[in-house]
């Protein structure tokens, strides 16, 4: 009897021992099954970032360095402080004093001539006034030829400068356009790497549109030329009419001079 | 005898009255001949002059004869000269905006939106 008593409990305290082993271990094995089963959900639903959202970084760099190169070049050809327009103006101002230098050397040249052909003291008088009816009436018309070709370079700047006002418009609005765009594509990406396809469509909507709707706007630009080819008109009338004037005033001197020789009985034909 | 002195001198004094007719009549016909030949000259230059200032702008092919009408036609070939320049560098400014079109429109073409 006692021996049966001694091989049940030895019985029991083994099971208990290994129950409790048991007890021991079973959380451990359950958390690393569930474990292994969370790495295996995770494992199909595995994003692939798309081609697009792993370019789009690259992609906005380079249209962002082209946009600021390009705008900063044409910004430079749009002002009016720009190098490449104040040459020009220099260079008319330049153009023009050699013209009139010239202009005056050959005039006093001929007025010397017509001095040597008075004979007396009235007839001198006569050739003086002559001189400086001429002068002063190419005085007036310079002074004339020099508003008109101010007031024509001041309307081409005023012209220019619009233009760029509505050119950096255009800028502006292309490039928010572009900003925004980039902005809904990284956001798009971040918040679902895999969705490329469906963000790299509307990116590229956009920034189609967004260059239509900039050439649409481009379109304006073309009447500044012949805006400026009207003005050049109407500096050119101006000069029209100071070349009248001038005319007017040295056939007036003219006819006083010849007079002048015809009264002294001098030769009035040497003068004509 | 009286009458015969009467009647040459008569005579001589139709003779001189004559030959001074000839004179004033020769001297006339000379500065005439002269002042039409000059008035010819003077407008054969004036339509060279002329000609000159519509095909040439340079001062330097007028006649250089001391005259108001050399004068009258270098002052206005030199107004020319100076037109001419404003309208050799409109053709810069014109220049100028077209380069400027271009570089503006060239933003538009800053990408190929079917590349990206």
């Amino acid at each position: 009897m006692r021996q049966i008593y001694k091989s049940v409990f030895s019985y029991i305290k083994k099971t208990t021992v290994v129950l409790a082993a048991l007890t021991m271990f079973l959380p451990l094995s359950v958390s690393a099954l569930n474990s292994k089963n969370v790495n295996v959900n995770q494992d199909v639903k595995a994003p692939t970032t798309s081609p697009f959202c792993t370019n789009l970084p690259t992609e906005t760099a380079n249209i962002n360095s082209k946009l600021s190169v390009l705008i900063a070049n044409a910004n430079q050809n749009w002002s009016t402080k720009n190098q490449k327009w104040q040459t020009i103006w220099t260079n008319v101002d330049q153009n023009v004093a050699n013209e009139r230098a010239k202009a005056d050397a050959t005039r006093q040249a001929e007025f010397t001539k017509l001095q040597a052909k008075a004979k007396n003291s009235s007839e001198q008088q006569a050739v003086t006034n002559y001189i400086d009816a001429v002068n002063n009436a190419v005085s007036i018309r310079r002074q004339a030829y020099d508003s008109a070709r101010q007031t024509f370079r001041s309307s081409v700047e005023a012209a220019i400068n619009a233009r760029q006002s509505i050119v950096t418009q255009q800028f502006d609005t292309l490039q928010n356009t572009v900003n925004s765009a980039v902005s809904i594509a990284q956001a798009s990406c971040t918040s679902d790497p895999s969705s490329g396809q469906s963000v790299h469509s509307l990116f590229q909507s956009t920034l189609r549109n967004a260059q239509a709707t900039f050439q649409s706007d481009r379109k304006s630009d073309a009447t500044i030329v012949s805006q400026v080819k009207s003005l050049a008109a109407t500096r050119n009338n101006a000069f029209t009419d100071a070349d009248q004037t001038f005319k007017n005033t040295i056939t007036s001197a003219r006819q006083t001079l010849i007079q002048a020789f015809t009264k002294s009985a001098n030769n009035a034909s040497a003068v004509n | 005898m009286g009458e015969d002195i009467k009647s040459i001198n008569s005579k001589g004094f139709t003779a001189i009255e004559g030959a001074l007719i000839v004179v004033v009549i020769v001297a006339v016909i000379g500065v005439g001949s002269y002042i039409i030949n000059h008035d010819k000259t003077v407008n054969k230059v004036n339509t060279v002059a002329t000609k000159n200032a519509s095909s040439v702008s340079s001062s330097s092919n007028i006649p250089s004869n001391g005259t108001t009408s050399s004068i009258s036609q270098l002052t206005q070939n030199d107004a020319q000269s100076e037109n001419s320049v404003d309208n050799s560098f409109d053709t810069q400014v014109q220049s100028n905006l077209n380069s400027a079109n271009i570089s503006t429109n060239a933003v538009g073409g800053s990408y190929n939106a079917s590349n990206l």
